[in-house]
């Protein structure tokens, strides 16, 4: 690759460690912080890339689901004692709703909850937001490891597939024009040769990849082995959770014991592929320090909570790719659709 | 087929209480940790990563992961085409219609993949998107699931139903899982830790009726629509198509190696 | 070579192990490919003696930019990471592709495509290749390009290179042996040979071949260069003749029946039409020629208003294109696209027919009328996309002729066309022609133009470079002349049928 980007992988621990922080309720100064320094990384590092809207979506998104949180916090509450900042006029609800008051009185105590949970949520899609604009999902995918290989082979191929389908929809809609159709709407005229096209490609694609040795060589033992570990890992999860739910000590256990059996299973089924990979992205020591600064984030938030020093220290830690990170350029490809 | 069955049946005994967690936990654990629902959001992409792992190392053969791909860029597609106007989402009639031609395992695959690359593309990809899919996925194994019918006509009938049903049960899942950020543990719609299931239902119910009645029901009218208008050709499509590529399914494949 | 539906992607597909492993059917004999046995084998395990290109290239594309795909097949074999770079370097070199190494598949032209595709298989070093129609999609200098390179490969590699092509007027050069499958009363046999043996026995042949079988030269020429150098006194008989007249003199008072005046065609970063004037008249065939992306499409486009026109005039019969709509369109122009199968959405061949007879508002039965001339044994119960090329292309001209158009726009019709079906495409042209309809007619096939157009318009980079006869304009190109003018250079001769018809009439 010509110029070099940070590892999907890394901005994702970077994302994951910034929705962690702000779980853990480091106070709503240091979640406005995080949610300022996300928004400085991404503008300063995104590139052109169609995925780097997903960070002006995720604004979007969250401050809907913020605006949603306050209104329903605010009228549908359940009163506490506090002090009343204003009113609500009441609105009772018909029977079958029953129960339910819209309105009454609003404490700021209600007020101060209901926000600092909004912004939570916010900061926390903000967070998802902001990696999804920053990691680059084709590379991603190649850099999967190789048991999910396969998966990320179907991805990539929808992902380029998608614009020449948007383009053959546009050629299809123009076709019904050429047969003198005049109807304004024409699902099923559009959609069968539409869906025609794609399993025409589909049967044709199935025939090269499998004409240049795709699937080759898997062996089966170490697969088999591999899903036992990871049933095992599934169990180990869902009785994790039936501990939990009932509120019975020992879920974490489950729980960690799942996960380590995870890590194992995957190591197992990884070693059963023979596949190598050409050209890997490479993690280098930018990478490893923005691995760093997330898991520091997180040990910080959860060791000591809600003072100034810690508030500082997120917000620095946050916006740390800012400086480490190599800056995002357009890629010499031109990622548009030639016929 | 049958190896991954329980990993699969596991995977989405988690991934319901993923969902569904606020009817069941009990009082004592929202007291203890009020994190519960950081705890489930983290869960479902676990699972979601067990799953995919298993079924595509497993029984996906070259011509079954052509079909994916391509199905979902179309799926993927077709979101874009039909971005314009509120509610007119397509990838459920693809996703039913696919996972009716293609089998159970393939409509759970469909699902899922057709959900996260559509958020890729769009850039909607949010901490719900592991339940998107999942949702997805359920619905995909469930046209596969049906039982099968030998008159057309019949068949159509019964995917526009269940299409009808599904864009319904979607928006129902998305709410739910929705139900404890958007509103929290304290208002009068909240659930009540430890309540009797049915008592969380009604609150969960005014939730859903207040939020997203002017969603769902356009999506689930629009997808039995589109399966009653296309469903027939298009079925008819894949299954030629099959045929064309001459899929053997993994257990014929088994038998004839065994011969 | 052979017959459109002969089987020629079967018997590729054959030796590949594809059939019968991924597409079904029942295998009776043995393949053997350096030893291994197609019937043991599934495709993926001869992926490193066999590679195989498909007639889309762009179709088997699973990565994002060239130099991964090129490196995909590799990956698959498990192939250490240092060898599969100098692998890598080496294939790029060898096809030319070293500037092209991060660009994203899907803005590749069709000549690059192909490139890339036999690239991706070379990587693996097979020992054989199998390419599927490779220049079919190509205009002829890239068609040109991706030949020489093959032929280099199998000189300086000693790879066996086995193709499946139409044109046989590209490939006959650089030809070694022909595998002809027969079609029709023999269908299903092959004959092998020598080229100029099968050629000898062959009822389809380049106009080289025809030549030389009519004025019966030995040894049989089968490039333009050998007939050259009998052509002689075929020269000499010719020289006082002229060819018979394509363009009656009366067509310059007919009226016009589409014209284009000043027309700007943008689209987001680039300048597809730069203000062109064309005009066609009643009875006219035009022929429109260019390289890919010159504008030819976008000028077709315009004339059923499908190209946003930035500023100028289309007129069909004197009314503005873009606003006509529905039937009032579709009776004044017909137009088939250059992927035909985007107009058909029936399950089968009768029902489309029922369609287009509801779209263009005529009785019952007329498309399949059109249908029964074009293609005498069509099935009526067939899926339209069952069809091969030639039956597809005849069905989508049968729903577009429904409506009596009196102008008929055709876009690359002649991909994927064996000799007989071009035969057929030929005539209905020219049956239009006498009836005094007009064609337009966007190509690379220089002897379809030459059979068939009475007029040649040349685009280049969305403006009108060359507008004129087609006597004029193909005989004074060198990479756009017919074989026939270039075998009787200087005379002006353009296809076997004129000098037949010349020689008959003395």
């Amino acid at each position: 690759m010509n110029q070099r980007s940070l590892h999907p992988f890394a901005w994702w621990a970077w994302g994951i460690g910034i929705a962690v922080t702000a779980s853990q309720s480091p106070g709503t100064l240091a979640l406005i912080l995080l949610c300022i320094g996300a928004a400085m990384v991404v503008y300063s590092k995104k590139s052109d890339q169609p995925w780097a809207k997903a960070f002006s979506i995720g604004v979007r998104l969250g401050f809907i689901a913020f605006v949603i949180r306050m209104i329903i916090g605010v009228t549908l509450s359940v009163p506490i004692p506090g002090n009343t900042l204003f009113t609500l006029p009441t609105l009772p609800l018909p029977d079958w709703m029953a129960g339910i008051r819209i309105g009454g009185p609003v404490t700021s105590e209600r007020l101060s909850i209901t926000a600092t949970e909004a912004l939570t949520f916010f900061t926390l899609i903000l967070a998802i937001a902001a990696a999804s604009a920053l990691a680059n999902p084709k590379q991603g995918l190649r850099a999967l490891p190789g048991v999910m290989h396969q998966a990320g082979v179907a991805l990539i191929i929808s992902t380029t597939l998608i614009p020449h389908f948007v383009t053959s929809i546009q050629r299809i809609k123009q076709a019904r024009r050429l047969r003198g159709d005049q109807q304004r709407i024409a699902f099923r005229k559009i959609a069968v040769p539409i869906f025609e096209d794609s399993l025409q490609r589909a049967i044709n694609l199935g025939a090269a990849m499998e004409s240049r040795g795709y699937g080759l060589n898997d062996s089966s033992i170490g697969r088999r082995f591999g899903s036992q570990i990871l049933l095992s890992s599934i169990v180990a999860i869902t009785i994790g959770i039936t501990l939990f739910l009932a509120a019975i000590k020992g879920a974490a256990i489950a729980f960690a014991l799942g996960i380590a059996l995870l890590v194992i299973g995957l190591f197992v089924a990884s070693k059963s592929t023979i596949r190598t990979r050409y050209r890997p992205q490479v993690w280098k020591g930018a990478e490893w320090i923005v691995l760093a600064t997330s898991i520091t984030l997180i040990s910080v938030v959860i060791l000591e909570n809600q003072s100034t020093l810690t508030t500082s220290a997120i917000f620095i830690l946050a916006i740390t790719p800012l400086f480490v990170a190599p800056k995002e350029s357009g890629l010499k490809n031109v990622i548009g659709v030639a016929h | 087929m049958s190896k991954s069955t329980p990993l699969l049946g596991f995977a989405s005994i988690i991934g319901f209480f993923a969902f569904a967690w606020p009817l069941f936990i009990s009082a004592e654990q929202v007291e203890n940790n009020g994190q519960a629902k950081y705890l489930f959001l983290a869960l479902m992409p676990v699972a979601l990563l067990i799953l995919i792992i298993e079924l595509t190392q497993g029984d996906l053969d070259v011509k079954s992961l052509a079909f994916l791909g391509v199905l979902t860029a179309t799926g993927a597609a077709l979101r874009i085409f039909g971005a314009g106007a509120v509610g007119i989402e397509p990838i459920w009639f693809l996703i039913i219609l696919g996972g009716r031609a293609l089998g159970k395992r393939f409509g759970f695959l469909l699902g899922l993949s057709v959900l996260f690359a559509s958020a890729l593309l769009t850039g909607g990809a949010g901490p719900w998107l592991a339940f998107q899919m999942m949702a997805a996925a359920w619905i995909g194994w469930g046209a596969g699931a049906l039982p099968k019918f030998e008159k057309q006509g019949v068949e159509i009938i019964l995917l526009a139903v269940y299409g009808f049903f599904a864009g319904l049960i979607f928006g129902a899942l998305m709410d739910l899982q929705l139900w404890p950020w958007l509103v929290g543990g304290d208002t009068q719609i909240s659930f009540v830790a430890g309540a009797p299931i049915l008592e969380n239902l009604h609150r969960y119910f005014v939730f859903h009726f207040l939020t997203a009645m002017a969603w769902d029901i356009p999506r689930a009218i629009l997808t039995a629509a589109f399966i009653a208008v296309a469903g027939k050709p298009i079925l008819n499509s894949l299954r030629r198509s099959m045929r064309k590529a001459n899929f053997v399914t993994a257990r014929e494949m088994a038998q004839k190696a065994a011969l | 070579m052979g017959q459109t539906g002969s089987g020629k992607s079967s018997l590729l597909k054959l030796i590949n192990g594809l059939v019968p492993h991924h597409t079904g059917g029942i295998l009776s004999g043995e393949i053997t490919v350096a030893g291994r046995s197609t019937r043991m084998h599934r495709p993926r395990e001869l992926a490193d003696l066999i590679g195989i290109v498909g007639q889309n290239p762009a179709e088997g594309f699973v990565t994002d930019t060239v130099e991964e795909e090129i490196a995909f097949g590799m990956e698959s074999l498990g192939i250490p990471r240092d060898v599969m770079r100098k692998r890598v370097e080496e294939t790029l070199d060898l096809l030319g592709l070293a500037q092209l190494r991060d660009r994203s598949l899907s803005t590749l032209s069709g000549g690059e495509a192909q490139r890339v595709a036999i690239a991706a298989v070379l990587t693996m070093h097979p020992k054989v290749l199998l390419l599927d129609e490779p220049t079919s999609a190509l205009d002829p200098i890239a068609a040109e390009e991706v030949l020489s390179i093959l032929a280099r490969l199998v000189h300086d590699l000693g790879l066996t290179i086995i193709i499946a092509e139409h044109r046989l007027e590209r490939v006959l050069q650089f030809v070694d042996r022909i595998i002809h499958v027969l079609g029709e009363e023999n269908s299903g046999q092959v004959r092998i040979g020598l080229p100029q043996d099968i050629m000898a026995q062959s009822q389809s042949a380049p106009p080289v071949v025809l030549l030389g079988k009519d004025q019966e030269w030995n040894p049989l020429p089968l490039t333009v260069r050998d007939a050259r150098r009998l052509a002689e006194p075929l020269r000499d008989k010719l020289a006082n003749l002229s060819p018979p007249i394509r363009k009656s003199p009366e067509i310059k008072s007919l009226p016009f029946i589409f014209e284009i005046k000043k027309l700007l065609v943008e689209y987001e970063k680039k300048v597809a039409i730069k203000g062109i004037d064309f005009e066609v008249r009643q009875g006219e065939v035009v022929a429109l020629m260019g390289r890919n992306g010159a504008g030819k499409s976008s000028l077709l486009g315009s004339a059923v208003g499908i190209t946003p026109i930035k500023s100028g005039q289309v007129l069909l019969n004197g009314k503005p294109a873009q606003e006509l709509k529905g039937k009032s369109l579709i009776s004044l122009v017909g137009f088939v696209p250059q992927e035909a199968t985007d107009l058909l959405y029936g399950e089968s061949v009768l029902q489309e027919c029922t369609f287009a007879d509801r779209d263009s508002q005529v009785t019952p039965g007329t498309t399949y009328k059109i249908l029964n001339q074009l293609l005498p044994d069509i099935s009526e119960i067939a899926h339209p996309r069952d069809l091969s090329e030639g039956q597809r292309l005849c069905l989508v001209l049968a729903i577009v002729l429904a409506a009596a158009p009196k102008l008929l726009i055709l876009d690359e019709p002649t991909r994927g066309l064996d000799y007989s079906a071009k035969l057929r495409l030929i005539n209905i042209l020219r049956a239009m022609a006498d009836e005094g309809r007009s064609v337009i007619l966007a190509t690379h096939d220089v002897e379809l133009v030459a059979e068939v157009a009475t007029r040649v318009v040349f685009l280049a980079e969305g403006e009108k470079i060359a507008d004129g006869s087609t006597l004029e304009i193909l005989t004074s190109s060198p990479a756009f002349a017919p074989q026939i003018s270039k075998i009787l250079a200087p005379g002006k001769w353009l296809t076997f049928s004129e000098i037949t018809s010349a020689l008959e009439q003395n």
